[in-house]
């Protein structure tokens, strides 16, 4: 078997809970003042639109092709920012971003459009019922995915480490942010999918069957749907426990042992991302489109010391609790060791893909949001720095420099929020001046 | 016993609020679409409509007036077709290529009754402008019982 051993029971107990579903509540108070007090005016903004789009155009005019849509919304354009362009060959409308967030964000956009027909209020996709249900998903996917990652922790951690890992997951790094402040962006729900998988991955290889299959299948299909560039994110199934070179022995024969389970899992991923093939063939001809248009990568000259530490996005100057779980790949022992191989090839690939991104610092956002999908990952090591770190003798001066990391983490994401922190560009000078600063 | 308690609770605070929201009166103030209130050049308010404009009128009105106007059509300016519903039956048509107004004048009270407090209003506008989707000005809309 190329797996490790499970310890302990799968259930979060109850300390993750209590610790997941308070974040959760935290998350729809933040919402609820964001666009309460006028910080934001609307979720569906910037980015947010084109995932959004997907939405009103099917549950309200029926026509996943965008062309209803944007003759009622837009005057039969759809403004340049959006990303979705016409498609030269055909004149049909592609959208940059696929349809894996409108699929995730659909129940609640239907439960806005029952009530919306039931009390004939306006029906255009964009008034608040609308687009604050749907923007509440993003509190609801966050409250999950916490849960699935203490689930992921509860079979190595003790209670109290785990709970603390979930609620310095929250609020360290930028994932609150991405459940509220710009919660109908894609981050949030590639979070949550991640851990669903990283929870059924042990199930799948320990006890393989058509079910496991099913779900891990349609997993890998729906983190494809939100994003492309989530495919990286899919090397987590193969690269899972593969601690050494007996594990991926193992593995291999586990693999051909299971051939009709892996191809279960690999029907089922294509399944699900049949729809988007499907729409890309509708508007284009071509079942592979690269939807980014004329945007680019530069392979030659990466801004890796950039993207990792730079005033302006870096990932460990924005949230360098990162770098606590960084280092907790050097302690992390037992069943979670398994959860290092895929972190040590996927961050790696990923800072290298993103550092080569012509736009590396990914627009306005609070900390560096490609990373954001990932942080599940990160989780695991985080919890074993934070185990370490609470058996150590120095433990109350380290627990209290994590307790102000992410106090200063939670500080910056609302100054952020007040306009104060510039989304972009920082500069070190304008830090400094800004640090702290609430008015 | 506690469970089903909160079920029961859970269902009758569904049931209020579905009731609520069946007809709830302040849908009249209720807007989409709509820009914020702006001084016309006579210092009368009006409103930039987007692609899609939704408002609330009386029930009780028998007529409703809708004036729209185009602002500051340029030299070969194509006219804005603008499609009245309510209560999402079509009413109206009108083309809007000037910057006179033009008043969508429709007889409410021939369409089919209701028996909620208001009747949902929606223009349709051909064409918009800009990153913020404007369209056309919609004056005061009046409406006569």
């Amino acid at each position: 078997m190329g797996h490790p051993r499970t310890d302990g029971a799968a259930r979060p107990q109850r300390a993750a809970v209590y610790a997941a579903a308070t974040t959760g509540v935290l998350a729809v108070l933040a919402y609820a003042w964001i666009y309460g007090s006028g910080l934001a005016p609307t979720p569906v903004r910037s980015d947010a639109v084109s995932y959004y789009v997907y939405l009103p155009a099917v549950f309200i005019h029926g026509d996943p092709s965008l062309t209803a849509l944007a003759a009622d919304c837009c005057g039969g354009q759809f403004p340049a920012y959006t990303a979705i362009i016409r498609w030269p060959a055909t004149g049909a409308w592609v959208n940059a971003h696929p349809i894996g967030v409108a699929v995730l964000v659909s129940p609640f956009f239907a439960l806005a459009d029952l009530l919306a027909r039931w009390g004939n209020l306006p029906r255009d996709g964009f008034w608040g019922l609308h687009t604050h249900l749907s923007g509440l998903a993003g509190p609801a996917y966050l409250v999950v995915g916490l849960l699935l990652v203490a689930r992921v922790l509860t079979r190595t951690f003790r209670p109290r480490v785990v709970a603390a890992t979930v609620v310095v997951l929250a609020f360290g790094t930028n994932l609150f942010h991405y459940a509220t402040w710009d919660s109908l962006y894609s981050h949030v729900y590639a979070f949550c999918l991640l851990a669903a998988l990283m929870a059924v991955l042990p199930a799948f290889y320990e006890a393989p069957s058509a079910r496991t299959a099913a779900i891990v299948g349609a997993l890998c299909g729906l983190l494809l749907l939100v994003r492309h560039t989530n495919a990286l994110l899919l090397l987590v199934v193969p690269l899972y426990g593969l601690v050494d070179g007996a594990a991926l022995r193992r593995r291999l024969g586990w693999a051909w042992q299971n051939r009709g389970v892996l191809a279960l899992t690999a029907a089922t991923a294509a399944c699900t991302v049949l729809p988007q093939l499907w729409l890309y063939h509708r508007a284009t001809g071509r079942w592979l489109v690269s939807s980014y248009g004329h945007l680019w990568f530069r392979f030659d000259n990466p801004r890796i010391v950039a993207v990792l530490f730079s005033t302006q996005k870096g990932l460990f100057f924005w949230s360098p609790l990162l770098l606590v779980a960084l280092a907790g790949v050097l302690v992390t022992r037992g069943g979670a060791r398994a959860w290092v191989p895929p972190l040590l090839v996927i961050f790696p690939i990923q800072t290298y893909l993103v550092a080569s991104w012509h736009d590396w610092q990914f627009g306005a956002s609070y900390g560096h949001r490609a990373f954001t999908d990932d942080l599940a990952l990160f989780a695991v090591p985080l919890g074993a720095s934070l185990d370490w770190i609470v058996d150590s003798r120095q433990h109350r001066w380290a627990l209290g420099l994590v307790a102000l990391l992410v106090l200063l983490s939670a500080a910056q994401m609302i100054q952020v929020w007040l306009g104060i922190m510039p989304m972009a560009d920082v500069t070190w000078a304008r830090y400094r001046a800004l640090f702290l600063r609430f008015s | 016993m506690r469970a089903r308690v909160t079920i029961a609770l859970c269902t009758v605070l569904l049931a209020v609020l579905l009731a609520w929201l069946r007809d709830p009166p302040w849908v009249g103030r209720v807007t989409s679409g709509l820009g914020p209130f702006v001084a016309d050049v006579d210092g009368r308010p009006v409103r930039w409509t987007r692609g899609h404009a939704v408002f609330y009128i009386p029930s009780s009105a028998a007529t409703v007036a809708i004036p729209l106007r185009a602002h500051r059509p340029r030299r070969g300016f194509l006219p804005v077709t603008v499609r009245v519903s309510i209560d999402d039956a079509l009413v109206d048509e009108i083309a809007i290529a000037d910057e006179r107004w033009h008043v969508s004048q429709v007889a409410v009270g021939r369409r089919r009754q209701t028996w909620r407090r208001h009747r949902r209003v929606d223009l349709r506008l051909s064409r918009t402008w800009g990153l913020e989707q404007k369209s056309v000005l919609l004056g005061e809309v009046t409406t006569e019982p």
